[in-house]
């Protein structure tokens, strides 16, 4: 995400339109991106992407800058999206049912005979789909946006070495899938 | 350094540069003399980093920034009295503001509770006083009949009139 001067944020938090756009356009990318990533699905994203800048105007007045905004939108991006998916799974039935479907969906989206034919994207998807939306936050805020182990920590509101024993399940996890569609090193 | 070792610092922080120099060197000069550690280091590379560290990020449709400027737009024209209800539940979500608000809630009701009752009593109690004085002066003077019973009454009729003179008493 593209650094935001504070002088935007103080503009946008009093009204200014043209600075509230400039934070959209600084940091709407990582936003849809990481709701996409974490909840597969575009609409979705766009749901979660428009849900939180309504919520981010409505509270920039109340940004006191205790924390740096990026991390305050970090957090606020991982909450909402989290909470999309939690309601997605409520809405589908039983959360085990859910994460057994998506599984399954996934492994059989990814035999070896058409791995070759699937674009970069669909490949990401396949892997990310393979792990838990816990274990998927983590990578995605790693990989894709190369997020520190602090940033994440604060993003997801969790102890920096659950960070770390997420990436390295989710690492494994990955590694294996691998090994067991006979990928070699 | 031991290959559990490597191998864990290999899914997490030797791949995401987080560990701190001479560690770093340590895990270096480990995969240089173990094979098993550089087969492991080359696959977690290929299937659970290089894939993913190549997607790029997705920038929303145009059409979701028109539907937010619509949004906080029309809220902000629609007066001063919008968004109200968000700002109060901002205010009041703090813990503490929270506690205050539903103490000082709970004083005003309980209070208001205590008044209403003696306000209450205090009205039926002039009414009964009023309803007495206004009999008992009927009554004495003859404007209308109490009946057999009231000729009868004797001390009732005295203790009456000591009654109604201490609430006059007390009401004057």
């Amino acid at each position: 995400m593209k650094d935001i001067p504070a002088d935007i944020i103080n503009r946008a938090s009093r009204g200014d339109e043209a600075a509230f756009e400039e934070i959209y356009r600084a940091a709407s990318g990582f936003v849809y991106s990481v709701a996409l990533r974490v909840l597969g699905n575009e609409s979705e994203a766009e749901e979660v992407t428009q849900e939180l800048f309504i919520a981010l105007y409505r509270k920039l007045k109340s940004f006191l800058f205790r924390s740096s905004f990026k991390t305050w939108l970090y957090r606020m991006a991982m909450n909402m999206t989290l909470n999309a998916y939690n309601r997605r799974a409520r809405e589908v039935g039983r959360r085990a049912d859910y994460d057994d479907a998506e599984a399954v969906a996934a492994v059989g989206a990814s035999q070896p005979d058409e791995a070759g034919q699937k674009d970069s994207e669909k490949i990401v998807s396949e892997l990310l789909g393979s792990v838990s939306p816990e274990h998927r936050s983590c990578i995605v805020l790693r990989e894709i946006e190369g997020l520190s182990y602090d940033e994440i920590a604060v993003a997801l509101n969790i102890n920096i070495n659950t960070v770390r024993s997420r990436l390295k399940r989710a690492r494994e996890s990955l590694v294996a899938r691998a090994r067991e569609r006979g990928d070699r090193p | 350094m031991k290959c559990d070792k490597v191998k864990e610092l290999l899914t997490t922080d030797y791949i995401d540069g987080e560990l701190n120099g001479a560690t770093e060197k340590l895990v270096k000069q480990h995969l240089e003399s173990c094979v098993s550690c550089r087969v492991f280091e080359a696959a977690v590379q290929k299937s659970a980093v290089k894939p993913l560290k190549a997607a790029a990020q997705k920038e929303p449709p145009a059409y979701v920034w028109e539907r937010i400027k619509q949004a906080v737009y029309e809220e902000k024209s629609s007066g001063v009295f919008s968004g109200l209800k968000e700002r109060l539940g901002e205010l009041f979500a703090a813990p503490r503001l929270r506690l205050v608000a539903v103490t000082v809630a709970m004083v005003v009701i309980v209070f208001a509770f205590v008044g209403y009752q003696r306000y209450a009593d205090q009205r039926a109690l002039d009414m009964y006083i009023d309803e007495q004085v206004s009999f008992l002066s009927d009554l004495s003077n003859g404007s209308i009949n109490g009946g057999e019973d009231y000729l009868e009454m004797g001390d009732e009729l005295d203790n009456f009139a000591v009654t109604r003179n201490f609430f006059k008493g007390r009401v004057v």
